[in-house]
């Protein structure tokens, strides 16, 4: 497959034989995957692919069952939400990590609330909702005149501008993207695309979970295709076009799913 | 530019209104506590009297300290069935202990209640946090046990107040010491839980425990830590009704539980968890404490009371939902 000279250099983020069961079912069959520093990968598949399931292995929400994870070559366990942190992996589900009846800012600190230097387990009140109307100025977005808004009264963009926000703001080797496009407006998809190219632009790696090819293409560097709990597809984007990719996506669903 | 700033300030003029308007609603138990004072003053003028406010005030310490506690599950989105049973079973193990064995210093003797309580709390908080079971199933159980550990370790007597150290007593039974130290205790739960980190991971668990999970906050530890609390408050609670009452009554405790639900829920504490100023349960508190007292001067049967408190959970319960419908009304306008 491509030699891409991304493939030559040591991956950030190696996955080898993901298994996961839940039950009687299995959900990951032994995914292998390879994520380079600054790289794009645009996850794409059906809903019960296991997108979902392997990216909350990598962030520390679900352990896999079998498989091996190493970060820069070196073996790690992502036992929690706080590993992952540790090693930089930063998680960005739509809905799923935010809470209605609190704020903005604490939604944006949430679980990493800034703690005052002079007493200990206060919280930093001041610098939260500093750091918080700053970095939602910086996004362009409404909300940034209201740090202190609770959540459940944000549309369906606005709180996708908030889970872009804490991403943003806690940058780190790698956010994982849920969804990130879906509810927005034309000009939120935009917002969103500028926010992960100015993520490459840190050299930091994005996973960028969608269920349309489109959605992921224009920023993606590699397009990952995962169906029934295969990777079934890996590849370059830069030598396909779109039409050549989405042909290969059906072909290679439909011959995956006959033989399944 | 002129016609942009009249516009602001338009703008500023209505957001004040419906502030001031929000305002009302957060602290609606606030006017509610002293629009009953009133109705109750005028029915029986003798409330109105500074002594018998005192005797309110006084009054409600004990149960203020159990409210306290059922509060912070409500807030954490779990419900303390067993308080009213704690407060109770640690009053009356430590008056046991106190009145038996001799050799415990009496200045010391103030923890008793509060160890017990917390050993309490955390046996809540081990099933229901680690053992992930149901709050409601889990301290329907306890509420059960320890009213019978209760009676056994009483072996069916009240324990007179000359049996237990006059240093164990004073906290319940000085009127001013009582008063203060209540309010010191509310200022320093208001304190923790607004502005420190485990307290506001309190409210991130009562939002949602699942997100609170995906973001690193372990709804198991949290859950624990809130059922730790509530039976600390409940072993206080104890310690102040055994001080209040100058001994320890068999029934010490029966009739804790559904005041500790009326006085939350009509303060505006959330019962979905995730919401809720403990300030403002400081006048749910003395809500209570005006009608007990106003029924105490009518020498209304114990029997009655209860009765009156079931409908009063009823009442907090469809205030507190309708404050909440006009709240979000406006708050989603803006």
């Amino acid at each position: 497959m491509g030699h891409n000279y991304e493939y030559m250099k040591r991956p950030l983020l190696s996955l080898r034989n993901i298994h996961k069961y839940f039950g009687k079912v299995h959900a990951l069959k032994g995914v292998d995957l390879d994520i380079y520093e600054g790289e794009i990968i645009g996850l794409i598949g059906d809903n019960g692919a296991g997108k979902s399931t392997l990216t909350k292995i990598i962030a520390g929400v679900i352990r896999k069952d079998s498989g091996e994870i190493y970060l820069n070559g070196k073996p790690v366990e992502i036992k929690s939400v706080e590993d992952a942190r540790r090693l930089g992996i930063e998680v960005a589900f739509q809905e799923m990590t935010l809470i209605d009846s609190l704020d903005i800012g604490l939604n944006i600190f949430l679980g990493r609330e800034p703690l005052n230097q002079k007493i200990p387990l206060f919280l930093d009140y001041n610098k939260m909702y500093e750091e918080t109307r700053k970095i939602l100025k910086q996004l362009g977005l409404r909300t940034s005149d209201s740090p202190k808004r609770e959540v459940r009264f944000l549309s369906g963009g606005e709180k996708q501008g908030i889970v872009v926000a804490r991403a943003m703001l806690f940058q780190s080797k790698l956010v994982i993207l849920d969804e990130p496009t879906r509810n927005l407006s034309v000009a939120g998809v935009r917002m969103v695309l500028d926010f992960i190219r100015s993520l490459k632009e840190k050299n930091i790696a994005c996973i960028f979970i969608s269920h349309t090819l489109h959605h992921v293409y224009e920023v993606a560097d590699r397009i990952v295709l995962l169906s029934l709990g295969r990777k079934i597809l890996d590849v370059p984007k830069s030598q396909y076009s779109v039409e050549e990719l989405e042909e290969m996506i059906i072909e290679r669903t439909m011959k995956h799913d006959i033989s399944a | 530019m002129g016609e942009l700033k009249v516009m602001k300030e338009k703008q500023s003029g209505f957001n004040l209104k419906q502030n001031m308007l929000l305002f009302m609603l957060e602290n609606a138990v606030w006017p509610l506590f002293i629009a009953i004072y009133l109705i109750l003053g005028v029915i029986q003028p003798v409330i109105f009297s500074p002594t018998f406010f005192m005797y309110i005030l006084y009054l409600s310490v004990p149960l203020g300290f159990a409210i306290l506690g059922q509060t912070i599950c409500l807030i954490g989105g779990v419900l303390d069935l067993s308080i009213g049973s704690l407060v109770g079973f640690s009053a009356m193990i430590a008056g046991v202990i106190l009145k038996d064995f001799y050799g415990i210093p009496p200045h010391l003797s103030f923890a008793l209640p509060i160890i017990f309580g917390l050993l309490c709390g955390s046996f809540n908080g081990y099933f229901t946090g680690f053992l992930r079971l149901n709050p409601f199933i889990v301290t329907l159980a306890t509420m059960m046990a320890f009213q019978g550990l209760k009676i056994i370790v009483a072996r069916g007597f009240t324990i007179p107040g000359s049996y237990l150290p006059e240093i164990y007593l004073f906290p319940g039974s000085n009127v001013t010491f009582s008063i203060i130290s209540f309010i010191v205790t509310v200022v320093l739960v208001w304190i923790f839980l607004r502005y420190t980190r485990p307290g506001i991971h309190i409210y991130v668990v009562g939002g949602n425990q699942d997100v609170a999970h995906m973001m690193g906050v372990d709804p198991k530890k949290m859950i624990f830590l809130i059922f730790s609390i509530s039976g600390v408050f409940a072993g206080i609670s104890g310690l102040y009704y055994t001080g209040f009452n100058r001994s320890v009554p068999i029934t010490l405790g029966n009739e804790v539980l559904f005041p500790t639900f009326a006085a939350a829920i009509i303060s505006g504490v959330s019962l979905r968890g995730g919401r809720g100023n403990i300030l403002n349960v400081v006048g749910g508190a003395l809500l209570l404490g005006v009608i007990e007292a106003f029924l105490v001067t009518y020498a209304v049967s114990p029997e009655a009371r209860i009765v009156g408190y079931g409908f009063m959970v009823l009442i907090a319960v469809l205030f507190n939902q309708f404050r909440d419908n006009v709240r979000d009304s406006i708050l989603r306008r803006i």
